[in-house]
């Protein structure tokens, strides 16, 4: 393929898309609230992007809680404050049967990925309620920040960052590394 | 909302506009310049919206008039670098874990023979190629931008090239056959 008609291809994929209704819900929520121009509609605004996400939220909320299969999981929510959410891992990571149920929920949309990720939580964490294993976990909940994006790419991040964190935890402290499989882990 | 956006915001853009009003007529085509680039929905909504947030902080400043369609693809561009960069390093670090999600799955609104074709290249190959071909970078940029040598750079980007055109020309063929 010549390069100007590469460039003449490729150029079709760069065009306008249409977003997911709620992130761009949200993401006008976020932006009205901190638009401080002297535009008398912006209270408006504000006031619609909320109702929005309300509608939105609850939707969301009937159906991820209408399942079946969705009893036994601990859902972490995108509008949780940090503290909350990082409540929610400590308190998911500290209860060793709901390890995989907190993989799950953080990378609920790639299934296999959470497989991935309780094998690996459980090689690196054998006894969740040792002092051992809350410090790294401490320090991994003190680098989850909310996310402005959408609910996929933060789950995303937050598995990365609390792979990272415990990651870099175990390299400082190579007796917090009860068992290999994190090394392993790393290649 | 797309013709809006280009009724909207010209080269000078209204003083008046807020930016909730800017991300209405923006937005989209924001997020269709970072989808095409990076091929993941989730990133490319993320990535749009520190663009927005970016915006507001000039809004704070006084300076909304400088925010053009312009100044977003640019700072919309220099996110997308950086999530690059943040990428791989973490696919240095989870190498094992990366591996078993790969290939990377063509976006739901794979409808074109362009968006799967870009869809079937690695992360990788497909930030070489847009950023040569989509944002004009040349290959002393695209390194630059990707933490790569130039002689890698290079390599990615033939290797890139090969691989979209193969895509490319497949999806054509099974275009046609379909049509057929």
């Amino acid at each position: 393929m010549r390069e100007d008609e590469l460039r003449r291809t490729l150029a079709r994929a760069d065009r306008p898309r249409t977003m997911d209704p709620e992130v761009e819900a949200a993401t006008l929520a976020l932006l009205a609230e901190g638009d401080t121009g002297n535009d008398p509609r912006t209270g408006l605004w504000a006031a619609i992007a909320a109702c929005i996400l309300i509608v939105v939220g609850f939707g969301v909320w009937t159906q991820r809680t209408s399942g079946e299969d969705q009893a036994a999981i601990r859902p972490v929510e995108t509008s949780q404050p940090c503290e909350a959410v990082g409540g929610e891992i400590v308190d998911a990571l500290t209860e060793w049967g709901s390890v995989r149920d907190w993989a799950i929920a953080v990378v609920r949309p790639e299934p296999d990925l959470a497989e991935v990720t309780a094998r690996t939580l459980r090689s690196v964490l054998p006894d969740p309620d040792s002092s051992e294993t809350v410090a790294p976990l401490e320090a991994m909940v003190g680098t989850v920040r909310p996310s402005l994006g959408s609910a996929v790419a933060e789950r995303e991040k937050l598995l990365a960052l609390a792979l990272t964190e415990l990651s870099a935890a175990v390299d400082a402290d190579p007796t917090l590394c009860l068992a290999p499989g994190l090394r392993d882990f790393e290649g | 909302m797309i013709d809006r956006a280009h009724n909207l915001i010209g080269a000078e853009r209204p003083d008046t506009l807020s930016l909730a009003e800017l991300f209405t007529a923006e937005g989209s085509a924001v997020f269709g310049f970072l989808l095409a680039r990076c091929g993941n929905r989730a990133t490319a909504q993320d990535l749009m919206t520190e663009t927005f947030m970016q915006a507001g902080d000039r809004f704070r400043q006084g300076r909304g008039n400088e925010v053009t369609p312009a100044w977003l693809r640019t700072v919309a561009r220099r996110r997308l670098i950086d999530h690059w960069r943040r990428e791989a390093r973490s696919q240095r670090r989870f190498a094992r874990l990366r591996a078993e999600r790969q290939p990377v799955a063509p976006p739901p609104d794979a409808d074109d023979s362009v968006d799967r074709a870009l869809a079937s290249l690695s992360s990788r190959q497909r930030a070489v190629l847009t950023l040569r071909y989509l944002d004009d970078y040349s290959i002393t940029e695209v390194a630059e931008a990707l933490d790569l040598s130039y002689k890698a750079a290079e390599s990615l980007l033939a290797r890139a090239k090969r691989s979209f055109a193969d895509a490319y020309r497949r999806e054509m063929h099974e275009e046609g056959v379909a049509d057929a």
